[in-house]
């Protein structure tokens, strides 16, 4: 045995796992029931292909997470098996896009970023990621 | 109602753990797991972590609470090992990947059933710049008209190139024509970057003509067909043709359009595979830019197709398709952006010399033109590679023309200079040269004390040691500081590969169950689980050996794998027990350059590193060797009664100085010979020198040792000389063992008269080269002292000052005087305050008093001369220190008290004379608060406040300075239960203390505490979740890089981090960092970035220590091994 020094780097972590959950989104108004169709996630990341940050979300106090449909006019969006994943982007910011499926009715939604590895051993990979804003459109629905 | 858009931009409020995720504030995230949110509103990875080095020294880190690592920096010289006078290893250019132009393949059957009327589109949108590289819309018109065999115009069948006109089937002319289209269109469509088409050569390569566009591919274009029904498509003829993108970079950056927006042809892109939902063929390999060579054409469940394209029906069109790949033939054809390496991982700080790169980058796609851009930079003294990287980068950025940009990132050991897809046009960087010129290695000479340093890492290896690395060397010291008072225990054992067994004969009482054991062939942290007496003694180990033979192997008790404290004092180490055993004694680290460079000739002395004790003791001895000498059974440092030195006749102004040397009143080599006069006119030869003494006056004549780096040793008294009782000579051959030397007390001879004193020190004080002759590493100077026992018997007056290099001085005579040298038969014997004989000396150069002199040890030192002085046996020490205008504090210390036995003051700090910091009395003691079950644990300074920390409070002391220069503390206030834990629970930041404590996590710069957790104003964790957290080995360090204090629950096996970012002042997670077995606790690099020690269980290959203490990889250069020398 013997002992090592380190330093943190200048660069970036090679994450094997990460993950962030925002807090619940009531869009201003916690009375109001939505029916939430689409959420963009606009972020950047190093490198090319399916990255490994799946993207769900939960409407009010589901105890479960739920994947969003694909969007096919998205590139950014990228079916993995059973996950939709955020696409690297080359270090450029990109928007992926997220259908909610129908119906998607609540009057909170919160997103669950997590770090979902690949089949492909070569998609580990989160270089640099950063992520910039979350947008959500939706329709008010009710108020009960 | 209508649709709404909320969007949530920043996140820059980070965690709030145990809250209701609705009360949250709007940039605030229930979890954020290695993210951190560290700028305006934005959410990152956490940074990461690279290796400085490895010790070869087997050793392992003390499974302890407390810190044990410390960086500072020190002033040095240039001559220790490693920190040659050579120059520092050029920077070298690497290209990392050179730019690649990506290669698609346009792929077509052979087009069947489609009507004359329909609209074949080919697309490719370049989505990354926002670009349409192709927009091919072409009908494929009125089929029957060509019917079955037309002829296609020029086209060449076979490999010769004959040009024949052949009648093809109507589907393979349409086929073709598309194609054609594609290379009309694609060159020559006015897109700003044009695609260039590649000839496919082959036994299967066709082309044709382009009569209608004469200038296009010299006017012919290729089309490669084949057949292969085991491509997986089908056994259906294809054609294809290959084209070149209009940029050097990846071809990943290329997406395809959506595929609604095409009439009838389905466009796909390999890269894309992963969105289909089926797993029927293999992802595009980004790591090594291939694709599988069993490619099956991709399916979508919305196409309602099974199988191979081949076999599927495409609304009513069979056998048809079209398709587009990366080519596949080569790992070329995904392109590439072109990236260049500028390695520079080592300046010499001492090393000045002018850097330039020159960077030509391609400015067209055919790569014909480019621009020179370059930069220099003259490196000044002190320069970071940092600092030059950063003067060069900076400025080449600057200038590059945007649409060529480049930029340019800090790796660990370099830049990376490179164009992505953020550059509008990248054509690639076709060359990077670096040159260094103009190198000038500064000498010792030239460079100031700021312009000599380096930044030196501590870390606690166990067995009360201490293991120390050279940032600027690159290399571990091959030896530790060791603060115990005993050497370890050692036995020579028989030890067997792949054997816990060993064997000894000899009887040593440390091999016991429970004890470490370190030696060649045995795993660190090994300790012995059995004893077994018998012939021959057996022991077991809890590791098995991993070399056989006989070695000698050191045993210690699990005690000594203590904790340990260090503080630096203005670039000199001082080095504690944080327990404060008995057997373990405060230890000095630093710098030194023995040279004695006195009357200008420099002494060929070491400069190198030493240790030693925090406070010396001073060598002294009464030698019996040396028979026939003078010296023998004499003390070492001897007050020597003598008349006549200075020869005074009545109103003299000069006089004659008989000043004692050689033979009878030679020095000890290592100690002091002081000659007294009492110039009382008693000797009949001489008159009386009228002063203040009488008579009555009993005085005594004490010493002091002034060390490197503030220690000043307690006074101790002269000794008589032991005159031999031989009335048969009047220069004894030696002493007289039976008659031991004796302090004692000597009068005037009459009243009124003067003292005059001549100094004789012996050659090793100045000499001695730390291994031989010079005993005191640290010693620097001497003082004498009278005592004057009816004057004021309280205090000891300062009479003379003697510098190792300055030589001497007194109240009486100004300012420094030269050392004589006393050579006997050629060689130096001693050194005098005098010449012998000094004729004609004036009065004023004499050291004679007339008065008593003024300057007592109190008065300089504000400190006793009678009592302690100093951490200067075993079991003294503190627990934590910290330095504040000049001083050091020691808080919760063991030191001798009032009657000169050790006392242990757990609530008590002790400040160190101004400057002098290792010079600290009991008369010093400070208690701020006692008696409340409590102690202190660390001391910080934060603005001009004092912080003393007790497990359960926080006490902010005022210092004030008085108009003498003395300071006294005053309490300002006392808080309480923000206490610590252990000193690796607070780091210093430039917004002042940070630490945690059970209650929480606070932050105060010295006037304002602010509670960072459960507070309502910025990211905050709950109180539940903070317990859960906390606990005695949890710890943080500040990285001044990032900007983020780092909060591990754990120093071994961490499992989770909290990351505070002073950039957001918000809190985020990580549970991928700092994860080892054991680590120690944090300190900084000179650069700011956060270091620490970790165990190291397993070995890379290029990374792979030598348990016989070698260096290593990074730990590559020579070592000198440092004098063996005596401490005491």
């Amino acid at each position: 045995m013997s002992i090592s020094l380190k330093l943190s780097s200048k660069t970036r972590k090679d994450v094997n796992q990460a993950y962030m959950i925002t807090k619940s989104y009531d869009m201003g108004d916690p009375t109001l029931i939505k029916k939430f169709s689409m959420c963009y996630v606009t972020y950047k990341m190093d490198n090319h292909g399916v990255s490994p940050l799946e993207v769900k979300y939960k409407i009010d106090n589901s105890p479960l997470w739920s994947s969003f449909n694909d969007d096919p006019h998205n590139t950014n969006s990228i079916l993995n098996g059973s996950a939709l994943k955020l696409k690297r982007t080359s270090g450029l910011t990109k928007t992926a896009s997220f259908i909610f499926p129908d119906p998607s009715k609540g009057r909170k939604v919160s997103i669950k970023l997590v770090y979902v590895e690949s089949n492909y051993s070569h998609s580990t990979e989160i270089k640099n990621f950063e992520l910039s804003d979350i947008s959500f459109t939706f329709r008010a629905i009710q108020r009960k | 109602m209508p649709k709404n858009v909320e969007t949530i931009r920043d996140f820059s409020g980070g965690i709030a753990k145990g809250y209701n995720p609705e009360n949250l504030k709007e940039n605030q995230m229930q979890e954020c797991v290695n993210f951190v949110a560290d700028g305006m509103g934005k959410l990152n990875v956490i940074p990461g972590e690279t290796l400085l080095a490895i010790s070869s020294i087997n050793h392992f880190i003390p499974s302890r609470k407390g810190k044990n690592i410390h960086g500072w920096s020190a002033d040095m010289d240039l001559s220790v090992s490693g920190q040659a006078s050579t120059a520092g290893v050029a920077p070298v250019v690497t290209e990392l990947q050179r730019g690649k132009r990506a290669k698609i393949n346009f792929i077509l059957s052979e087009v069947n059933g489609f009507a004359e009327s329909a609209t074949w589109t080919w697309l490719l949108i370049d989505t990354e710049r926002d670009q349409t590289i192709l927009d091919v819309q072409w009908t494929l018109g009125n089929d029957a008209s060509k019917g079955a065999g037309n002829n296609v115009t020029d086209i060449y069948t076979g490999e010769n190139g004959q040009q024949n006109t052949v009648s093809v089937a109507d589907k393979i002319w349409r086929a073709i024509y598309f194609l054609e289209q594609i290379v009309l269109h694609g060159a020559n469509d006015n897109y700003e970057y044009p695609l260039s088409f590649i000839e496919t050569t082959g036994a299967t390569a066709r082309s044709t003509t382009q009569n209608s566009e004469a200038d296009m591919l010299n006017d012919k274009f290729y089309v490669k067909t084949f057949t292969d029904s085991n491509d997986g498509w089908g056994s259906t003829t294809k054609y294809m043709l290959t084209a070149e993108y209009p940029y050097f970079g990846d071809l990943s950056n290329f997406t395809p359009c959506d595929n609604e927006t095409l009439e009838y042809f389905y466009f796909y892109f390999l890269t894309k595979t992963v969105e289909d939902d089926t797993d029927t063929y293999t992802e595009w390999d980004s790591s090594t830019k291939t694709v599988a060579n069993s490619l099956l054409m991709p399916q979508r469940t919305d196409w309602n197709e099974t199988g191979n394209f081949g076999n599927h029906t495409i609304g009513n069109v069979q056998f048809c398709f079209q398709y587009q790949q990366p080519h596949s033939e080569s790992t070329d054809n995904f392109g590439a952006f072109s990236r260049w390496k500028y390695t520079f991982e080592q300046n010499k700080w001492n090393e000045t010399a002018r850097y330039e790169i020159e960077i030509k980058v391609y400015t067209n796609v055919t790569q014909n033109n480019r621009t020179v851009y370059s930069a220099s930079y003259h490196s000044e003294i002190g320069d970071h590679e940092e600092d030059i990287m950063s003067a060069l980068f900076g400025d080449i950025q600057n200038s590059v023309e945007e649409d060529n940009m480049i930029f340019w990132e800090f790796v660990d050991d370099g830049v990376e200079v490179f164009q992505d897809a953020r550059t509008p046009k990248p054509f690639g960087i076709e060359s990077f040269t670096t040159t260094k010129t103009d190198s000038i290695i500064h000498n010792v000479a030239s460079l100031t004390d700021a312009q000599r340093y380096q930044h030196l890492i501590a870390v606690s290896v166990g067995n009360s040691q201490a293991s120390i690395y050279s940032m600027e060397n690159d290399n571990w010291l091959d030896w530790v500081v060791d603060l115990k008072t005993t050497a370890s225990s050692t036995e020579s054992c028989t030890t067997a590969d792949d054997d816990k067994t060993v064997e000894h004969t000899g009887a040593n009482e440390n091999i016991a169950v429970g004890n470490f054991v370190s030696g060649a062939g045995i795993p660190a942290g090994s300790t012995i689980t059995s004893v077994t007496a018998g012939s021959p003694n057996e022991f077991e180990l809890d590791k098995k050996a991993t070399a056989t033979g006989t070695v000698t192997l050191t045993f210690w008790d699990p005690e000594n794998n203590t904790e340990l404290n260090f503080v630096d004092c203005e670039g000199y180490l001082r080095i504690g027990d944080a327990e404060l055993h008995a057997l373990s004694k405060p230890k000095f680290f630093g710098f030194m350059n023995l040279d004695k460079t006195y009357l200008g000739i420099e002494l060929d002395e070491p400069k190198n590193f030493f240790v030693d004790d925090a406070a010396p003791v001073p060598f002294t001895e009464t030698r019996a060797s040396d028979s026939a000498s003078i010296l023998k059974y004499q003390y070492s440092h001897l007050a020597h009664g003598q008349d006549d030195i200075f020869q005074y006749t009545t109103d003299d102004t000069q006089i004659n100085i008989d000043t004692p040397t050689l033979s009878a009143y030679t020095p000890n080599p290592a100690g002091i010979r002081l000659f007294y006069n009492w110039i009382d006119g008693t000797s009949n030869s001489y008159d009386k020198l009228d002063g203040a003494f009488m008579k009555k006056e009993g005085t005594e004549f004490w010493w002091s040792y002034v060390y490197e780096g503030g220690y000043i040793s307690k006074p101790s008294q002269f000794k008589q000389f032991n005159a031999q009782d031989d009335s048969t000579t009047n220069h004894p051959a030696y002493g007289n063992e039976d008659n031991t030397n004796t302090t004692f007390i000597t009068n005037p001879g009459a009243d009124t008269c003067s003292l005059g004193l001549s100094v004789s020190i012996g050659h090793n004080m100045i000499n001695g080269d730390g291994n031989s002759g010079m005993i005191n590493t640290r010693l620097k100077g001497i003082e004498i002292w009278g005592r004057f026992l009816d004057h004021d018997p309280s205090n000891l007056y300062l009479m003379t000052e003697i510098d190792l290099n300055n030589g001497w001085k007194s109240e009486v005579t100004g300012d420094w005087s030269i050392l004589q040298e006393i050579l006997d038969d050629g060689s130096i014997a001693q050194y005098n305050t005098y010449t012998d004989p000094q004729a004609d000396t004036p009065l004023g150069d004499c050291i004679i008093y007339k008065n008593y002199p003024i300057t007592t040890f109190y008065s300089k030192y504000g400190i006793s001369w009678d009592k302690g002085i100093g951490f200067d046996v075993g079991g003294t020490g503190w627990r934590s220190a910290c330095v504040f205008n000049r001083r050091a504090y020691y808080g919760n210390v063991r030191i001798k008290g009032h009657d000169g036995t050790v006392e242990y003051f757990p609530d008590g700090i002790i400040k160190s004379v101004k400057g002098l910091y290792d010079t600290v009395s009991i008369d010093n003691l400070i208690e701020a608060t006692v008696n409340d079950g409590d102690e202190i644990i660390c001391l910080r300074v934060a603005g001009n406040k004092l912080c003393q920390f007790k497990r359960h409070s926080l006490t902010v002391m005022g210092i004030k300075i008085l108009e003498n220069g003395e300071s006294r503390e005053t309490i300002d206030q006392v808080i309480h239960h923000v206490g610590l834990s252990n000193d690796n629970q607070i780091c210093d930041t430039p917004s002042g203390l940070f630490w945690i404590s059970r209650s929480g996590i606070y932050l105060f710069n010295g006037e304002n505490l602010l509670k960072l957790t459960e507070s309502i104003e910025g990211s905050t964790i709950s109180k539940e979740v903070w317990e859960a957290f906390y606990g005695e080995r949890t710890h943080c360090g500040y990285d001044a890089y990032w900007n983020q204090i780092h909060i591990c629950k754990d120093t071994i096996d961490n499992s989770q981090t909290l990351i505070y970012s002073f950039n957001t002042k918000a809190f985020t997670e990580a549970t991928n960092s700092f994860g080892s077995s054991q680590k120690t606790g944090f300190c900084q690099d000179k650069s700011g970035h956060i270091a620490w020690a970790e165990d190291v269980t397993s070995y890379s290959s290029d990374i792979e220590p030598d348990f016989n203490n070698t260096p290593m990889k990074k730990n590559q250069l020579p070592l000198e091994d440092i004098p063996d020398h005596e401490v005491s």
